[in-house]
């Protein structure tokens, strides 16, 4: 592991990624709220306008909100790059991006241009700011696999936000001079692999060895797997355009992402102390589901008529979405936010005269209690299966629904009570310097 | 009389070995130092050893080593020195 790059001194302050972490939770309880409200016919058709509403509001407000601040947070700490005035940064790109997402889901909703136009104007002014302040840190930061699939991820979300943002004008009925279908496809494809399973990719080969004391990945998967995937997407993108080599270029990406996912769940199986961990369950979970997802994927190679169910795009997205990315994400937010929390009191800790007998301060597991994340964790998966079994039974979408909003609940209430901890504590410390 | 005390921290997941580190400091007499198998480089245990009054040597191979003294401890200080053949 890069363990020398660990610039833990530089880390910016807590707010910096935690604004982002509290916030998408609640995101999440406003996706349960859409699938609630809809019901059913959510589930049926991809381009239902209520079906946008609900994959932007997770792929926005959960997923990109949770890994825009985990970049902000692992910049300056993995790479060593200061970003410019931190708590400037952070609030605008979180105001931009939340009012963003809400505008956008709200003009999905009611199919009203107005709210679209203004998710369009906000979602730009976010993602220009965001690309203009990490594309120069990571210009500067030092060579290394991380910050090389920190590029590649952040370069991977510029082409999916660019043919987003094309796509918005589509819907506006600014331009109407594309056929939408392929763009989209590619749309997500560039948010769903280039952004998120590339940078989860990256970030895995720092975080699982280190906070599931596993050995470390191979070099070679370190060193090669996230470019090869880049490539792989860049060659899939051009195989859609012109309508060759789609199969082939499927098998590749499918292959990659397979190897990451046995090779994620091997290292998990190896690890070196073999306790109970709920971040575990998030990861295999995870993995297992990339696996399901690539699976069923590559199985409409062999059976093309798969793909044309109405089952199959829901399938899919559930999969690799509520399958893999959101629990990954959760099972990171519970690592990375206790530590940070500890971190910081530690480092506040130090500027007290003697750090060792003043203030007790909380270990990452008293930050967040086990069992809570556990108990959280589990109603998550119930909700997850019968979310895939309401696909066909939709009178369970509701049970469904219900475990979700627990369990998003859950989560927000572990992550808040982990900032209460930190202040309380950070209170005392200061009380005790003064 | 070995002037070594071992801590074996390379199995624990952050923040256990900071925190462990911590509580066995204060129980080095006079003379000792401590001698730590850890994972990786344990970046913010630096500021706090210095902090507290602490020099130390850290050795990055397969596994990670540090020798932790008082830093006025010269005894110490030379068993470390002795011991690394520096």
């Amino acid at each position: 592991m890069n363990v020398a790059n660990l610039a833990l001194q530089q880390t910016p302050p807590l707010s910096v990624p935690l604004r982002f972490f509290l916030t998408a939770p609640l995101f999440g309880l406003f996706a349960c709220s859409l699938l609630m409200y809809y019901g059913p016919p959510i589930l049926l058709n991809r381009w239902n306008f209520a079906t946008l509403a609900l994959t932007h509001s997770l792929t926005l407000g959960v997923m990109t909100m949770v890994m825009m601040g985990a970049l902000l947070q692992l910049l300056p700490v993995l790479a060593g790059v200061t970003i410019p005035k931190p708590k400037w940064v952070s609030t605008f790109l979180h105001a931009l991006l939340t009012t963003g997402t809400l505008s956008l889901t709200l003009g999905f909703m009611l199919n009203y241009s107005l709210y679209l136009t203004i998710g369009l104007v906000l979602l730009s002014l976010t993602f220009i700011l965001f690309f203009a302040i990490i594309g120069y840190c990571l210009i500067k930061v030092v060579h290394s696999h991380i910050t090389i699939a920190m590029r590649l991820a952040v370069f991977s979300l510029f082409i999916c936000v660019s043919l987003g943002l094309i796509l918005l004008l589509f819907l506006t009925q600014y331009t109407t001079v594309f056929d939408p279908a392929i763009f989209t496809n590619l749309h997500l494809i560039w948010g769903l692999i280039g952004w998120a399973a590339l940078l989860i990719t990256g970030i895995a080969y720092q975080v699982v060895p280190m906070f599931q004391i596993t050995p470390q990945y191979p070099q070679l998967i370190t060193r090669w797997l996230v470019p090869a995937l880049f490539i792989s997407l860049l060659l899939f993108t051009l195989s859609n355009l012109t309508g060759y080599f789609t199969s082939i270029t499927t098998i590749l990406l499918s292959l990659e992402l397979s190897l990451f996912a046995l090779i994620t769940l091997s290292i998990q199986k190896r690890r070196l102390r073999k306790l109970p961990d709920v971040t575990l369950n998030f990861w295999r979970f995870g993995m297992i589901h990339l696996l399901l997802s690539i699976l069923l994927s590559t199985l409409t190679l062999i059976w093309q008529p798969l793909a044309t169910k109405a089952f199959y795009p829901t399938l899919l997205g559930i999969l690799f979405i509520g399958g893999f990315i959101l629990p990954v994400i959760q099972g990171m937010l519970y690592k990375i936010v206790p530590f940070l929390i500890w971190l910081h009191l530690q480092n506040q800790q130090l500027n007290v005269l003697n750090p060792i007998q003043l203030v007790k301060i909380p270990n990452m597991k008293q930050v967040i209690l086990d069992k809570q994340a556990r108990y959280q964790f589990w109603i998550y998966v119930s909700g997850f299966i019968l979310l895939i079994a309401a696909i066909w039974i939709t009178d369970l979408l509701y049970i469904s629904t219900t475990l979700l909003i627990i369990s998003f609940s859950g989560l927000a209430y572990n992550l808040y009570k982990a900032t209460w901890i930190y202040h309380s504590t950070s209170r005392q410390l200061h009380e005790a310097k003064s | 009389m070995l002037a070594e005390y071992s801590l074996d921290v390379s199995l624990l997941e952050p923040c256990e070995p900071l925190e462990r580190i911590l509580a066995a400091l204060p129980q080095l007499p006079t003379g000792h130092y401590l001698h730590i198998l850890h994972r990786m480089e344990p970046h913010p245990l630096y500021p706090i050893l210095k902090q507290l009054g602490y020099a130390w040597i850290t050795q990055v191979g397969q596994q990670v080593e540090l020798f932790i003294w008082q830093q006025d401890d010269h005894q110490a200080e030379q068993s470390v020195k002795t011991l690394l053949k520096i």
